[in-house]
């Protein structure tokens, strides 16, 4: 007993590998016909393979409500998902073009405030969410680039066209996944590798330490970069390891910083302090300095803020990115598109209701059962409300929310996620996913091929992140089809 | 680079991996002595704990001095400080916070070992289980020290590894030495067939009978053995040798400190001391217990100016 494709179908939504029962899309016919061929006990044994170099490489994530539990490996289907380079490309395009904006939106807000001024953007809007950091005023980094590192996250819909779900520009995580997915798939089914042409995805350490040695306020040969984690108990310190030890650079923790009464920052070493040139943060704006934010926070350097605005080290992203990361800006991001590069958006956003403007509040109460309620500041998944799949008084409470305060929350209509066959008891079954590519800019752009795919392991679920029961798969990008 | 964090996990690393090996070896020089003693002669488990200056955490835990409880006490138990079980999780949990400056395949190796252990060490408590057990642990040990040896550059990240694994090596060829004094105490009236199949069971343990053969030939004396296992500069269990590698480690790193001074105290000595004498009441303060817990409190010393030297990280 092999999968049986004639069997397999996604109904009406739109699958990656299959287009109707028995056919597989263009792109996916070589990786369909192989895995028809291989037999039910195979595909267990491939996928019980890839579980066991799971947990001996030690990929691992955390779960906050696992408490002191850092060791819950990260669950990968094996089955990939494959997408056409020639889409691909389009795409590609299209993030670069997005980032740029935002780039520029974050740059100008924090500056002459010219969009504002142009009543492209409402002022308080800008001014008076919590992720415009005032100490951040007047401030250019390096390129004039605030976040340079950005994780997308996009969607198909019923017609396989891609839209953007929402641009992380604070801490994004995810891409030591989709490098380690990919080392694991390639154990797993070496022979795809060997007659197919996919794209390999194990250039980014590079691309990340250049566009990080492009920030360094010394132009030497090799600055001194560090990764700043908040530690081992953080749900993303494998990623940080992974990043520093990919891109030779110092994987610091605050205590291991200091700012000297020069305002330079530096590392304690053996051999005394070493000044160190660019900083890599993984930790929240909030948390980086207990002398400007949090004052409470052990995890920051006191200082650094002084040092950063001194222009005496780069932080990458900058302080005060997270501006641009937020729901209700992103509605502005088409906007942000035609104003500074005077262009259309390749990439489309999802229809977004803002509960800020009454009349589109009014809207959303009153299809609460219809829409997907989602605050404008949390990641992860925390704090959405499906109004199909939720209670009555999941949904009461949400109108209560929305109602206090409008501008924390934005709506959308349910999507049809796309799906693509997962592994389930011995058969392939439809889940849903999404796709997060991840976009560096330093002097130039680089967007990663493909990103990392998650899947909602469970039926008929639209959730994918890792923390709430997700998996993730292999993405390919090909170049002819296979 | 070498942050001083970082320095101070990868020193603790090598410190865990060493002990849990040792820790291994501990055990096996106990049930070989065991085996090998006429029926009658009395001996106790309880020796580990005094060894291992564990006692009062076992007695917390346990009631009776079984050597069960001892066993599984030594293997599994996370609260000792000293078990096996403890030393891989720590010796994993300070890779895990230095793996971006570690060969790949540490993390791995380390990692499956820790699994192994986890997943065995409950179903190795009784003496037919235990030898494979302990056996796979030693292997797994030497095979990571194999990796490390290939795979490393010779920096100051090889020397802080290079630091802990001797500093803990030293300290746990004095405790088998230790194992032994105490033995010597409880076989009753002297026999010397008894003891000389005890000095052999030192030699077994710390896997040094041949190389001992090459040095002195095929006679095992308490003597002869004392003096291999402290002051051997070739042989690479013998505190000597620890010592003089640890002299020379000091000397490549910068700001050593009194680190140096110590290390230069211990080596003088142990070529200093007139072994026979010690032999004449091994278990008294002035015999060998006397000496060897003199050396594990220099050791302690010894770690407190490294860890002042490069660990402290004041600005």
């Amino acid at each position: 007993m092999s999968i049986n494709w004639n069997a397999y179908s996604a109904g009406n939504f739109y699958d990656e590998l299959i287009s109707s029962p028995g056919n597989a899309r263009v792109c996916a016919r070589g990786l369909i016909s192989y895995l028809g061929s291989l037999s039910a006990d195979e595909m267990e044994m491939r996928q019980q393979a890839a579980d066991i170099v799971i947990r001996e490489m030690g990929v691992s994530f955390t779960v906050y409500s696992d408490g002191e539990n850092i060791d819950r490996s990260w669950p990968l289907d094996i089955i990939p998902r494959v997408i056409a380079l020639k889409e691909w490309d389009t795409v590609a395009e299209g993030l670069r073009q997005r980032l740029k904006a935002l780039n520029l939106f974050i740059n100008d807000v924090y500056n002459e405030q010219q969009i504002i001024q142009d009543g492209i953007v409402p002022a308080e809007l800008v001014l008076e969410s919590r992720n415009f950091l005032k100490p951040c005023r007047g401030i250019g980094p390096p390129h004039g680039v605030w976040a340079n590192i950005c994780g997308t996250d996009l969607v198909r819909d019923e017609k396989g066209r891609f839209f953007v779900l929402e641009d992380n520009l604070r801490v994004p995580s995810g891409v030591s996944y989709m490098m380690e997915n990919r080392e694991v798939i390639k154990r797993v089914f070496p022979e795809m590798f060997e007659h197919y042409s996919i794209h390999p995805v194990d250039d980014y350490p590079s691309r990340l330490y250049e566009m990080l040695a492009s920030l360094s306020p010394r132009k030497k040969s090799k600055p001194v970069i560090v990764v700043l984690t908040p530690g081992v108990y953080n749900s993303a310190y494998f990623e940080h390891s992974f990043l520093a030890q990919e891109t030779g650079t110092e994987l610091v923790e605050g205590c291991d910083l200091f700012v000297g009464d020069d305002d330079f920052v530096y590392v304690r070493t053996i051999d005394g302090a070493v000044r160190v040139d660019v900083i890599y943060r993984r930790i929240d704006d909030i948390f980086m300095d207990p002398e400007v934010f949090r004052k409470d926070s052990v995890l920051g350097v006191p200082g650094i803020m002084r040092s950063w605005k001194k222009g005496k080290v780069a932080i990458a992203n900058a302080p005060g990115s997270g501006v641009a990361d937020d729901k209700v800006i992103y509605a502005f991001v088409p906007e942000m598109i035609r104003y500074y590069l005077n262009e259309d958006a390749i990439l489309p956003n999802v229809p977004t209701y803002l509960c800020m403007n009454p009349d589109e509040r009014g809207f959303v109460l009153d299809h609460l059962d219809k829409l997907v309620v989602k605050p404008a500041n949390e990641s992860g998944g925390y704090g959405i409300v499906i109004g199909p799949h939720a209670s009555e008084s999941e949904r009461r409470k949400a109108a209560r929310n929305i109602r206090k305060t409008p501008r924390n929350f934005i709506a959308q209509p349910m999507l049809a996620l796309s799906t693509a066959p997962t592994l389930c008891e011995r058969n392939a079954e439809p889940r849903h996913l999404d796709l997060r590519p991840f976009i560096l800019q330093g002097d130039s752009i680089y967007v990663t091929m493909g990103g990392l795919t998650r899947v909602a392991l469970k039926k008929g679920s639209l959730v994918v992140n890792s923390s709430q029961g997700g998996g993730s798969k292999d993405t390919w990008i090909v170049e002819r089809n296979i | 680079m070498l942050l001083s964090r970082v320095a101070e996990r990868i020193y603790w690393l090598a410190r865990y991996l060493e002990r849990a090996q040792n820790t291994t070896q501990l055990i096996n020089v106990q049930c070989h002595v065991l085996l090998d003693l006429p029926f009658g002669t009395e001996l106790g488990w309880g020796t580990l704990l005094r060894i291992t200056s564990t006692e009062s955490s076992f007695f917390s835990r346990y009631k009776n001095l079984t050597e069960r409880n001892i066993v599984k006490f030594m293997l599994a138990d996370l609260d000792n400080p000293g078990s096996i079980m403890t030393s891989l999780r720590n010796a994993r949990e300070n890779i895990r916070t230095t793996r971006d400056i570690l060969p790949f395949m540490l993390w791995e190796e380390v990692n499956e070992l820790y699994l192994y252990a986890n997943d065995h060490v409950s179903g190795s408590l009784t003496r037919r289980d235990r030898y494979e057990f302990l056996e796979e642990i030693r292997c797994g040990c030497q095979q990571i020290g194999g990796l490390l040896d290939r795979h490393l550059n010779r920096d100051e990240v090889f020397d802080f590894i290079k630091l802990g694994s001797y500093i803990e090596r030293a300290d746990m060829t004095t405790r088998i030495l230790d194992v032994a004094a105490s033995l010597l105490l409880k076989r009753g009236p002297s026999s010397s067939a008894i003891d000389d199949l005890l000095w052999m069971s030192v030699l077994k343990s710390l896997h040094g009978l041949t190389m001992y053969r090459r040095h002195y030939g095929p006679k095992v004396t308490a003597e002869n053995v004392v003096q291999f296992a402290l002051t051997h500069r070739q042989y690479p269990c013998a505190v000597g040798y620890s010592m003089q590698q640890i002299e020379s480690l000091l000397a490549t790193l910068k700001n050593p400190g009194e680190a140096k001074k110590i290390t230069q105290s211990i080596l003088r000595k142990l070529d200093d001391t007139e072994f026979s004498s010690l032999l004449e009441e091994p278990a008294a303060e002035k015999g060998l217990h006397g000496f060897l817990d003199h050396i594990q409190i220099d050791l302690i010393d010894l770690h407190g100016k490294i860890s002042s030297a490069w660990f402290e990280y004041e600005s």
